[in-house]
């Protein structure tokens, strides 16, 4: 690269005039490279093409689909005109019952996978702080299933789970069981199975998230605790707990923004069924818009989930701000 | 569609015919009804294990596999199942859907359509031509196809000439179509939900199901303005 392309971006006064005294000619150049970019250009110029981006594929749909969201739209049926409805898709959105349905099945799939993720994955993080042989071996075997696609999870379980010639049953078996467990076809069984999936996945995430908490704590407060003769029990509930409370917070709280959307999962896995057992909001979502094609009502459902979504994580943030401060 | 079978054969009825779209009481008639509880008493006793979201290629691998010892699938896979190495020739009989109080099948297949604003309509109408052809046909028929040419089903022979020719014949007498319309997707998702959350689920009764069911349809048709 010659010296001139390279230190036309130069700001610093003395790399300008350096190039204004190796190129007496340059009066023609534009005057923007005669003065070379101020900071704010600068800035501007390396974070423009990423506000670009979020603006087109971030802010732009957002908005668009807030204004769907007062329509009656049909995106199959792009030639139709769409009429102003005001806020009659929201009342209907929130007073379908079957909608209220998906809202259950989502929470029961979000309280009992977080609560199992979180007990598991802390229990995991105590249990990989300490220093024991093959430790690397297990970290890494432990963080597996998170590096896999939710699809291939989704499509392996599934045949895992299959009543006939499945692996699951065949263990089940082998532990006594007299008859086969429908897993994925049993209407009381198959909630539960979603929850064992996400948990066996994720709970590696969680583990990790707490590990780099627990170690984190400094050991001085473990050997002031020795001095003062405290047990097993006071230290984890007086130094352990508290210390890594902000990394379980925020294990909470990626978590539900992450399993409050769960869809390609549960869709590998059920497909929302048997029935719509564990037709999560976000599987009901795509059905209306993509199979009913009611965009519109599809948009306001969205706009409630995102609300609820954000109203949620807000919560949680606030509660990690008032545990950092303590 | 299976489901529309059993409905058919106790009464079941997309509309009033002497007013278009007017459901109530067509749909979700008792007849109808009976016809569901028919359907869910089938899937409880005689439903494979694994199977509550089966397709019909499950179907086939239930009964090739011998995991079950009959069927209900559509006509253009039995072909292949009296070619099977396994289940074919002699070992399978075909015969139409039985009675009820009524007797109807239900209609299976795609009709050929040519898009209107399609730059190869003349193409696609030639084709059509081609393809109607009695030679054509016959050739269609013979390689496992199924084919409406009165020149080929009334022929001679025609009723034997596979294992499956007269059940062919037999049901195309007494077929009838689910709702023909632009909504068909929404409409057909619509059914398979209220029959899901009923026969797979255990949700409710069949009349509760039905009822459900004609006000989904209700409001589709109110989305396309064909109903106020």
């Amino acid at each position: 690269m010659r010296p001139l392309e390279f230190t036309r971006w130069a700001t610093r006064p003395g790399a300008r005039s350096a190039v204004r005294a190796e190129q007496g000619s340059n009066a023609r150049a534009p005057a923007l490279f005669k003065q070379g970019l101020s900071d704010r250009a600068l800035a501007w110029l390396f974070v423009g093409p990423t506000v670009l981006l979020l603006l087109a594929f971030n802010i732009f749909p957002l908005l668009w689909t807030i204004w769907l969201s007062f329509t009656n739209y049909r995106a199959n049926r792009p030639g139709l005109d769409s009429v102003w409805l005001g806020i009659a898709n929201y009342r209907r959105v929130l007073n379908d019952e079957a909608l209220w349905e998906h809202m259950r099945v989502t929470a029961h799939f979000l309280c009992w996978s977080i609560t199992l993720q979180l007990l598991l994955g802390f229990g995991l993080a105590l249990l990989l702080n300490r220093k024991f042989r093959s430790h690397s071996f297990w970290s890494t075997a432990i963080l597996l299933p998170m590096m896999l696609a939710p699809a291939v999870v989704g499509t392996f379980w599934k045949y895992f789970f299959e009543p006939q010639y499945g692996i699951f049953n065949a263990i089940a078996r082998f532990l006594g069981s007299a008859g086969n467990f429908t897993m994925l076809g049993d209407t009381q069984l198959s909630p539960w199975a979603i929850v064992l999936v996400d948990t066996w996945m994720w709970t590696p995430y969680v583990m990790l998230l707490l590990l780099a908490g627990l170690r984190s704590i400094p050991p001085y407060l473990y050997e002031a605790a020795e001095i003062d003769r405290a047990s097993e029990w006071t230290k984890f509930w007086r130094i352990t707990l508290p210390m890594v409370m902000p990394f379980i917070i925020l294990a909470l709280l990626f978590r539900t923004i992450e399993n409050f959307k769960m869809f390609d999962l549960v869709d590998n896995l059920t497909n929302g069924g048997p029935g719509s057992v564990t037709e999560l909001a976000s599987i009901s979502l795509k059905r209306e818009a993509f199979e009913k094609w009611r965009t519109g009502y599809a948009s306001a459902f969205a706009i409630i989930l995102f609300v609820s979504i954000y109203g949620l994580s807000l919560v949680t943030v606030r509660f990690l701000d008032k545990v950092k401060q303590r | 569609m299976g489901v529309t079978n059993t409905l058919y054969a106790y009464g079941f009825e997309y509309q009033n015919p002497k007013k278009p779209y007017d459901m109530r009481g067509f749909v979700n008639s008792a007849g109808a009804a009976k016809g569901l509880k028919l359907y869910k008493d089938l899937y409880d006793c005689c439903t494979p294990p694994g199977h509550s979201n089966a397709y019909m290629t499950e179907d086939l691998d239930a009964y090739k596999s011998g995991q079950v010892a009959m069927q209900m699938n559509f006509i253009a896979f039995f072909p292949g199942i009296a070619k099977d190495p396994n289940v074919g020739g002699e070992k399978t009989g075909f015969f139409p859907i039985p009675a009820g109080d009524k007797h109807f099948a239900q209609l299976g297949g795609q009709g050929i359509s040519v898009v209107k604003y399609s730059d190869k309509k003349e193409m696609a109408l030639e084709y059509m031509k081609w393809f109607a052809q009695p030679t054509v046909q016959k050739k269609w028929w013979d390689g496992g196809g199924f084919t409406c040419s009165q020149a080929i089903l009334n022929a001679p022979g025609f009723d034997k000439s596979t294992s499956y020719a007269k059940v062919f014949l037999d049901s195309m007498k007494i077929v009838k179509d689910f709702w023909a319309e632009p909504s068909y997707a929404q409409l057909l998702l619509a059914t398979q939900n209220r029959v899901h959350d009923y026969v797979v689920a255990g949700k409710g009764t069949p009349q509760q199901a039905l009822d459900a069911l004609e006000k989904d349809w209700e409001e589709v048709f109110k989305e396309d303005g064909k109903l106020k």
